[in-house]
């Protein structure tokens, strides 16, 4: 008993003081929401859009590339192929978008979209129950949601927990691509909810 | 692309594709079975499609640990063979995978059902067929009797976990048997990745098993090494073993934290999932990913460090060793902790080494299994890590092994960073050699990370197989939920940790 007291002064206290205080440290090496333009581009070359990939660089021609961060790997391919610096990682990591359209990067992109919903943040004010069902997920976005309720990150401090069945859940997190098998698996636990894409 | 017929290789090392038929079948079975006696294991059994006619070659890849060396053979198979599982029960689950994926028959297999529910391939090389079968419908192992009652999980869990479905034939609490069925997460890399040479498929292999993005990279990278016979620089070698240690660091200590919670010392719990975190900025510090993303590229790494960037990972570490060290102890310090993990399902070493358990749990049970000292590859060439193995095989000796891995990893790593190698060449371009053959073997915190390739006449990539450790180790889970109680599933569960997606590919 004394040494688990003893080893838990040792332990500290690790909880984040974010988001009242500042953010932990990024690494150096974290590339986080794209930014396109600031500089000029060359509008034939095609290099950006040759080295993605996932196809996540479109090119039209005449006009600065768009960069979907929906199918972007962050592999820092394309700033590294472009030769006037046009595309780059800032080390911005909100990524969030509250509509499919609005994870797509462009040179008109103004900063952050808002994801934060006036009405939703009332209703689910300091409880926010989530069923989470990995459809095909490699295990690392599993692992990233494990560690929210890690007590570093301890998600349950804004009332948001995982729970173990959809009918105790106000919404759903899928991870992965959303494999065949998974299909039937992943429709059932879902028609408790409407599905919206706005 | 017909595979070599008989032939012993170096882990990674290529060899020509044979124009001949192989050996015969009746050798290719004795070939197996006396080696499989003498102490080697199997690593890969598949099927490929032959070039001249429409048969197909049934190729082994045996790793004889006393050689130091891969044995590949090959030999012709027609719609049907007389199965190798009723004298070599660790092939029971490549056999099934063969059976599902070409429709080749293993006459007399025990348990010939599917293990991935995926679309079978077609072996002329056209679109697969369009009957699709439905995953998780299959005629499960019942025990009948009264009282006997079945308990079914998943696919969907409780917790933020990957999806499987689990069967149990319980009487009261005992569990007689479990079954596993998965394929949920099959989303077809091995396919694609022996389809060409895109640049996207470095990236379908960081997501194999997204815990052991570093371990299936670095197997990846030297297939491609070794085809095109390029040799990364020993600095880069270097910075592969110190992502491959931290990725096994930050596994093993996030293990221990989830068996601690498991038994519910919630101490111990809390730091170790807070330290494996830790372990994995030290990745994020490298390439800016967590999993090390980016990381392995062929032929080298995308990353190198200076000398700032060294030292901040040497303070680092320090502490995260100083705190993972002290939380640990704590769990093995506590006789409640204890008395749940000891005697908990137990896998013995003879069974271990018939079903060929890989990695972890096989070291857990005696088995010196560890490709890094076995057959080493990278920097493992100069620098040894000890083999760590326990030998009661139940769930203390899982999490006594990694205790001990934890140590070791820390211990090679500091090493590491005092002498790094100091040139700093930049990957070589790769051209792939026509007509060849390569397995390459590594190992991942799980265990024994299996690779093969071929490439064909323009040197293209024309056949990929991936052989994750949960390939071996499912099935011991099973075993070692006999005449268990089911209560003491998910800590059985956690001491395996096996990987549902590296085995679903």
């Amino acid at each position: 008993m004394f040494d688990i007291l003893k080893a838990r002064l040792k332990q500290k206290y690790r909880t984040l003081s974010y988001p009242k205080g500042p953010p932990p440290p990024l690494p150096a090496r974290f590339a986080g929401r794209p930014v396109i333009g600031g500089r000029p581009c060359d509008t034939r070359c095609r290099r950006c859009a040759d080295a993605c990939p996932v196809g996540a660089l479109q090119r039209e021609e005449g006009q600065f590339p768009t960069l979907d961060t929906g199918k972007c790997l962050f592999c820092r391919e394309c700033p590294g192929v472009c030769p006037t610096g046009a595309i780059s990682f800032t080390r911005e990591f909100r990524l969030a978008a509250s509509s499919r359209e609005r994870l797509t990067v462009t040179a008109d992109s103004q900063g952050i979209p808002p994801v934060r919903h006036e009405i939703a943040a009332t209703i689910f004010r300091r409880s926010l129950k989530l069923r989470q069902v990995s459809a095909g997920g490699c295990n690392a976005c599993e692992a990233d949601t494990n560690v929210l309720t890690t007590l570093a990150w301890d998600i349950g401090r804004f009332g948001i927990q995982f729970v173990a069945s959809p009918r105790h859940a106000d919404g759903l997190l899928i991870t992965g691509p959303v494999t065949r098998n998974m299909q039937l698996a992943l429709k059932k636990p879902t028609t408790r909810y409407r599905l919206r894409n706005s | 692309m017909n595979p070599p017929i008989l032939c012993s290789l170096r882990n990674g090392e290529t060899a020509v594709c044979s124009q001949e038929s192989g050996v015969s079948f009746e050798q290719f079975r004795t070939l197996l079975g006396k080696g499989i006696e003498a102490g080697h294991r199997l690593s890969a059994l598949f099927v490929v499609p032959d070039d001249s006619f429409d048969g197909a070659r049934l190729v082994a890849v045996l790793a004889r640990p006393m050689s130091g060396d891969l044995q590949m053979i090959g030999c012709a198979v027609g719609s049907s063979y007389p199965a190798l599982t009723p004298g070599i029960p660790a092939a029971h689950w490549f056999e099934r995978e063969i059976f599902e994926q070409w429709g080749i028959r293993p006459e007399g297999h025990p348990w010939l059902k599917p293990i991935r529910f995926q679309p079978p391939r077609s072996r002329s090389g056209g679109r697969p067929s369009l009957l699709l079968p439905t995953v998780g419908v299959t005629e499960f192992f019942r025990v009948e009797g009264e009282d006997v009652h079945e308990v079914a999980v998943g696919p969907v869990h409780a917790g933020v976990i990957e999806p499987g479905h689990f069967r149990f034939q319980c009487h009261g609490e005992t569990v007689y048997h479990l079954e596993i069925s998965l394929g949920y997460q099959h989303r077809g890399i091995e396919r694609a990745v022996g389809e060409g040479n895109s640049p996207r498929m470095r990236h379908y292999i960081e997501t194999l098993a997204g815990d052991s993005t570093i371990g299936h990279a670095t197997a990846y990278c030297r297939v491609l090494e070794g085809l095109a016979g390029v040799r990364p620089s020993p600095r880069a070698e270097a910075v592969r073993m110190i992502a491959a240690e931290l990725e096994r660091l930050a596994n093993h200590i996030g293990d221990l934290g989830a068996m601690a919670g498991d038994v519910g010392f919630l101490p111990a719990a809390s730091y170790c999932g807070r330290i494996r975190g830790d372990v994995l900025n030290l990745t994020a510090e490298l390439c800016g990913n967590r999993f090390g993303r980016g990381l392995i590229v062929p032929g080298g790494t995308g990353f190198d460090l200076d000398q700032t960037l060294e030292s901040e990972l040497k303070r680092r570490l320090d502490d995260i060793e100083a705190d993972a060290l002290s939380a640990i102890e704590q769990l093995f310090e506590t006789p409640s902790v204890l008395a749940r993990f000891d005697g908990v399902g137990e896998v013995s070493e003879s069974l271990a080494r018939q079903i060929g358990l890989v990695g972890v749990a096989g070291r857990a049970s005696g088995l010196p299994c560890d490709v890094r000292s076995e057959f080493p590859y990278g920097f493992y060439q100069f620098v040894h890590v000890p083999v760590c193995t326990w030998g009661t095989g139940d769930c203390l000796a899982r999490a006594l092994v990694r205790r001990m891995e934890i140590q070791q990893s820390f211990a090679a790593i500091r090493a590491l960073l005092q002498s790094l190698p100091a040139d700093r060449s930049p990957p070589a371009v790769m051209t792939l050699a026509p007509r060849r053959w390569v397995a390459s073997l590594t190992e991942g915190w799980r265990g024994e990370i299996c690779h093969v390739a071929a490439t064909d006449d323009e040197g293209q990539l024309a056949f990929y197989k991936v052989v994750d450790p949960s390939f071996h180790n499912w099935f011991g889970l099973a075993c070692a939920m006999r005449d268990q109680l089911i209560s003491d599933f998910p800590l059985c569960n956690k001491s395996f940790n096996l990987s549902y997606c590296g085995h679903d590919l």
